[in-house]
């Protein structure tokens, strides 16, 4: 497995993980729930929500295991879960007219160097933009990972992302030169 | 001419092939606009890679773990009382059949095997000489000439 890039001892570990090897599961687990969590914060307004996001998408996952057809990475479906589970909760909560922002994690974010907190000015954008970005900015994603896991055309993503990154730069322009 | 701005996007995010990447190279060396727009975009870009990360502590991952495997167990043992309600179910079906089987058994056993000759002796009419057996009529035919020799 060592010479294998990650994709692939990803769809090994899946493909065991099939076969009811529940250790080959949690190293999946191990390999990206930092990455998850970070997305989940992003997408969610605290920690402990943020967690047990990681934690639907996991189990998510394990249930859907069969499913998993091996036309995407497993990277890109873990994150296409995760967002339906953050979408999922944001509705279960949208009850909560007054949504407080849980402000010793967005305190956290900021970077200290520069003052701008970037997580911060992500929070005031619409889902969308912000899903995109992260998307883009953190994950690294490509135009057509970016598009399978938002399940929208790859126009839609350039366009999308262009007009993100405007308005980040509206929220951000008093810190950019 | 300028490139668009979506273009722009793709050219700094490396999504656009080789030709077009060398087209766009060479439009900024020459247009100050385009190398500002592109400029900001990558200051964009240094702020996100700037940025602290949420991280999952030990504990939260080990949580996470710990309910994954409770989630896996639940999982193991829907599928074990959903196998255990199908092997109940075949047995209650099995039971019931094989009881109605039983049944349909002893009730052909209790009634009694008519002996080949009933029917014969019950529609025999002698007199018209019509038998209902080839057999029944040879024994009969037979009895009578026994009769017709007795003294």
């Amino acid at each position: 497995m060592a010479q294998q890039n990650p994709e692939a001892q990803d769809i090994q570990l899946l493909r065991r993980a099939g076969h009811g090897d529940s250790k080959a599961f949690h190293e999946l687990l191990d390999r990206h729930a930092q990455r998850l969590y970070r997305l989940a914060m992003s997408l969610v307004d605290n920690a402990a929500d943020a967690e047990d996001v990681v934690q639907e998408t996991f189990i998510g996952a394990y249930r859907g295991l069969q499913s998993f057809r091996e036309q995407s990475s497993v990277k890109t479906w873990l994150t296409r879960i995760l967002f339906t589970q953050a979408a999922l909760m944001q509705r279960n909560r949208r009850r909560r007219a007054n949504a407080v922002l849980d402000e010793s994690v967005v305190g956290s974010m900021a970077d200290p160097d520069s003052g701008i907190d970037v997580q911060a000015a992500l929070r005031k954008l619409s889902p969308e933009y912000r899903e995109i970005l992260m998307l883009r900015e953190f994950e690294q994603m490509s135009y057509a990972e970016i598009a399978e896991v938002l399940n929208v055309p790859q126009g839609t993503v350039e366009s999308r992302l262009h007009r993100a990154r405007g308005e980040l730069r509206e929220k951000l322009k008093a810190y950019l030169t | 001419m300028c490139p668009t701005t979506e273009k722009l996007d793709a050219f700094h995010d490396g999504e656009l092939d080789e030709a077009s990447r060398a087209g766009v190279e060479r439009h900024l060396a020459e247009c100050a606009e385009c190398a500002a727009e592109l400029a900001r975009l990558r200051e964009i870009s240094r702020l996100f890679d700037a940025s602290p990360v949420a991280h999952l502590s030990q504990m939260s991952l080990h949580r996470l773990h710990r309910r994954t495997d409770e989630a896996m167990e639940e999982g193991l043992l829907r599928i074990m009382r959903a196998l255990s309600a199908v092997a109940a179910c075949l047995l209650v079906a099995g039971s019931a059949l094989l009881l109605k089987t039983r049944e349909s058994t002893t009730v052909e056993v209790a009634r009694p095997v008519a002996p080949p000759w009933a029917d014969v002796v019950e529609t025999s009419d002698t007199s018209s000489g019509a038998y209902s057996t080839p057999a029944a009529a040879w024994y009969l035919a037979d009895d009578t000439s026994r009769n017709d020799d007795s003294p």
